[in-house]
């Protein structure tokens, strides 16, 4: 029955099959979370994407190689070694974002650890990352050795058309579905199975917390580490992912946020000079969303200020950062606290990432246990906000994605 | 009208009657940027749009150099409707040009905008043509006049420089073929007179050059003047520069009089002239800046960075100081050798296109 429907799927339904089969993928056993077929595949791959000639040019994939590495994946296991029996739930069925390239290996990765077989509707932006990465799974699926994860993975392409959504939805044990608003409104009104469970991941934004008195003590290798990391959190697709920051926050002195500020600012505009990652018309669109978002705002100050690379957008008390936070390309608010709990007046449920630097990890769970507010489901010192992990927006997506089994 | 505005008008238009290229910088720039001025506070008491997006950028302090003048993107035109005056007053809307399904930009023009326009044009083509009425060859089709859905940027430039034109004819049919037998009776009338051959760079190249060279056909019109404009984006695509253009033209037509112009539909009237130098001239009604890309702080002379165009033109519309997507460099003020006055420059090209991702929406892709 199952073969049937698939097969009238695949030949009724403008579905385009870029790698593996949806009827096999449909039609395969749970299995355990990190079962070795599945690890053993993904070291496989991480050996392999390390190996590309050209890797130096796909700082993506190697983000993606290391954590598929061994000793990574093994970390990732003790995680989960409790003694509660975790098994895969059957179909997964990823709608993946397109302004992150290789997100959708992640959350099929994700898919796989936890013992599913998985579908994904892949973007129709084409990454040379993305391409690159299919390309070696399609080896994989030639490799008798590896054929029994290679069944799990079956990677599609549709024009959105909901009658096709709903076709793979009623199949799946769970959906993953990536941001916006908007895709998780219109794909959740899109009936399932009754037992199968929806990750969604709705529209966040991210902050970045400093301490100012931290900053103006860094030595000149210091502050260009930090500025280079901040560039990472900052800078990666255009300022798009969830987890770069939008908001940054000085803790200090009127006096001290003011020096910090201004080295950290010109130190950003000097390594973005060097480095020449942006490009003129990048410049110009930063420029010109920030323009056509003021044109809705009546604000009449002068609050702007333009740096090399970056656009400041410096708040005052009253205002609401929110009403810059969709802007992208290198724009940051900023605000000024006296006192770290302040913090709580910034974020809200609408917040995940928080990239901090100038404290020590534990007083930055003594805040979040304090603050115990409607958002924030990350704390990562600067540098690591893009840094993918299983537990992510808040949930636990092996947990997830798996069936907790009690035996007693 | 209020007292401002008609101040604001007669300042202009008294502007307009000095010479296009014979004012010296230490003439010009204080009066020039008291006009600009001007414009801008009014544009930010008639323009509640543009008044939000400038204020919290460059504040409301008049400018005390040019460089200082506020500018909005040109491509806001596009998403924005920005209009100076009560739409009654709006006597027509002009669209840049654009395919199909590309947003185009629409810019309102009320009657004193469009006839400084007018004027200005006038001054400047006089200067190429001499005070006369020349016989004018377009090297486009009459459909884009005829055709109100191709009434755009092309339309309405050919529609401006008609006016310096007389016996005009069109070079092409409908299909884009060339009317050989209509362009051979149009020069056999005007064989001994000077005449003016208009068209946009590529529809010259693409649909005049490509035709001549393919059916084996030269004209001789050694006393025509050519001047062209529209962008170079696809010609610098198919890796023809200004040279190669103006070779290929006097090989197939004897015309040595080649004349790029610079400008936009955004700031029509007072378009920038290329000089026997081949650099492109600001006039007296407009003048240039150019920015850092980085940082967008104005660049001494010989630097590249992305070009602000400053104009006194636009009244019913905020489009008195833009930032253009072009990049380029200033030469120098008053001292080119060709004897042109004013602000001299290079337009190096369009920036490459941004890849634009989209939001974070997967339903969108």
């Amino acid at each position: 029955m199952a073969a049937a429907i698939h097969m009238h799927l695949e030949d009724s339904l403008p579905i385009a099959t870029v790698l593996g089969n949806l009827e096999i993928a449909s039609s395969q056993n749970v299995w355990k979370p990190f079962d070795a077929r599945v690890t053993d595949y993904l070291s496989q791959l991480s050996r392999r994407i390390f190996s590309l000639p050209d890797i130096h040019e796909l700082p993506g994939l190697v983000s993606l190689a290391y954590w598929i590495r061994p000793s990574a994946i093994h970390r990732l296991t003790q995680r989960y070694d409790d003694e509660n029996y975790l098994i895969g739930r059957g179909m997964a069925f990823h709608i993946p974002p397109s302004n992150v390239p290789l997100n959708f290996a992640y959350s099929l990765f994700c898919g796989l650890l936890s013992g599913n077989s998985n579908v994904v509707r892949l973007s129709s932006t084409e990454s040379i990352e993305a391409i690159t990465l299919v390309e070696l799974m399609r080896i994989f699926h030639r490799e008798e050795s590896l054929h029994e994860v290679s069944a799990r993975v079956c990677l599609i392409r549709y024009e959105h058309d909901d009658s096709i959504t709903r076709a793979l939805s009623i199949k799946s044990a769970a959906r993953v579905i990536w941001g916006g608003n908007e895709t998780v409104r219109r794909i959740r009104a899109i009936e399932t199975a009754p037992r199968s469970v929806d990750i969604v991941f709705a529209d966040r934004v991210s902050a970045a917390l400093l301490q100012s008195s931290h900053v103006e003590d860094l030595s000149n290798d210091g502050l260009l580490q930090l500025v280079d990391n901040f560039i990472a959190d900052g800078y990666t697709f255009d300022q798009n992912a969830c987890s770069s920051p939008r908001l940054v926050i000085w803790h200090g002195t009127i006096d001290s946020v003011a020096n910090a500020s201004s080295l950290f600012w010109q130190q950003l505009e000097q390594r973005l000079k060097l480095r020449e990652t942006i490009s003129a018309a990048h410049h110009m669109l930063r420029f010109i969303e920030l323009c056509e978002h003021l044109s809705q705002h009546d604000i009449s100050r002068q609050l702007v200020s333009v740096v090399g690379g970056a656009t400041r957008i410096k708040l005052v008390e009253g205002d609401d950062w929110r009403d810059f936070s969709k802007l992208r390309f290198g724009t940051f608010t900023e605000v000024t606290i006296s006192n770290v709990e302040e913090v709580r007046h910034l974020v809200s449920s609408e917040v995940q990432t928080l990239g901090y630097f100038g404290y020590k990890t534990d007083e930055m769970v003594q805040m979040v246990k304090r603050l115990s507010a409607d958002g924030i489901d990350r704390v990562v010192p600067i540098g690591q906000a893009l840094n993918f992990d299983t537990l992510w927006d808040g949930y636990d997506l092996i947990r997830m994605l798996t069936r907790t089994v009690v035996i007693i | 009208m209020t007292i401002e505005r008609e101040q604001l008008e007669q300042d202009v238009t008294s502007f307009l009657r000095r010479d296009p290229f014979s004012v010296p910088s230490y003439e010009k720039n204080s009066d020039f940027l008291g006009i600009i001025n001007h414009l801008t506070r009014h544009h930010l008491l008639n323009c509640a749009s543009y008044k939000r997006v400038v204020e919290p950028i460059f504040g409301n302090l008049p400018a005390s150099a040019l460089s200082e003048t506020p500018f909005i993107p040109v491509q806001l035109f596009k998403t924005l409707n920005l209009s100076s005056v009560p739409p009654g007053d709006v006597i027509k809307t002009m669209t840049s040009s654009g395919t199909t399904g590309q947003v185009v930009s629409k810019i309102a023009l009320d009657k004193s905008t469009s006839s400084g326009q007018t004027r200005a044009l006038t001054q400047i083509m006089k200067s190429v043509l001499g005070p006369t009425r020349v016989p004018m060859l377009i090297i486009d089709t009459s459909e884009v006049i005829s055709d109100r859905n191709m009434f755009s940027a092309r339309g309405a430039g050919i529609r401006g420089f008609s006016m310096f034109g007389k016996d005009c004819e069109y070079a092409l049919d409908k299909n884009m073929n060339l009317r050989i037998g209509a362009i051979q009776d149009f020069l056999a009338r005007h064989h001994d007179e000077t005449v003016l051959l208009f068209g946009f760079t590529f529809m010259i190249w693409q649909h005049f050059c490509a035709e001549l060279n393919r059916m084996d056909t030269r004209f001789a019109i050694p006393q025509g003047v050519l001047l062209h404009g529209g962008g170079w984006k696809k010609l610098a695509s198919l890796n023809i520069g200004h040279k190669e253009f103006r070779n290929e033209v006097e090989r197939l037509t004897g015309v040595t009089n080649v004349i790029n112009y610079y400008g936009m539909v955004e700031q029509t009237g007072s378009i920038y002239i290329e000089c026997t130098e081949g650099y492109l001239h600001s006039s007296t009604y407009s003048d240039i800046v150019v920015r850092n890309i980085h940082n967008f702080q104005p660049l001494p002379v010989g630097e590249e960075g992305v070009i602000q165009v400053i104009s006194m033109l636009p009244l019913s519309y905020p489009g008195h100081s833009l930032l253009t997507e072009d990049l380029g460099v200033i030469v120098g003020h008053d001292d080119c050798v060709c004897g042109r006055i004013g602000t001299y420059f290079l337009v190096h090209g369009r920036m490459e296109d941004a890849e634009i991702r989209g939001c974070s929406d997967s339903y969108a892709s």
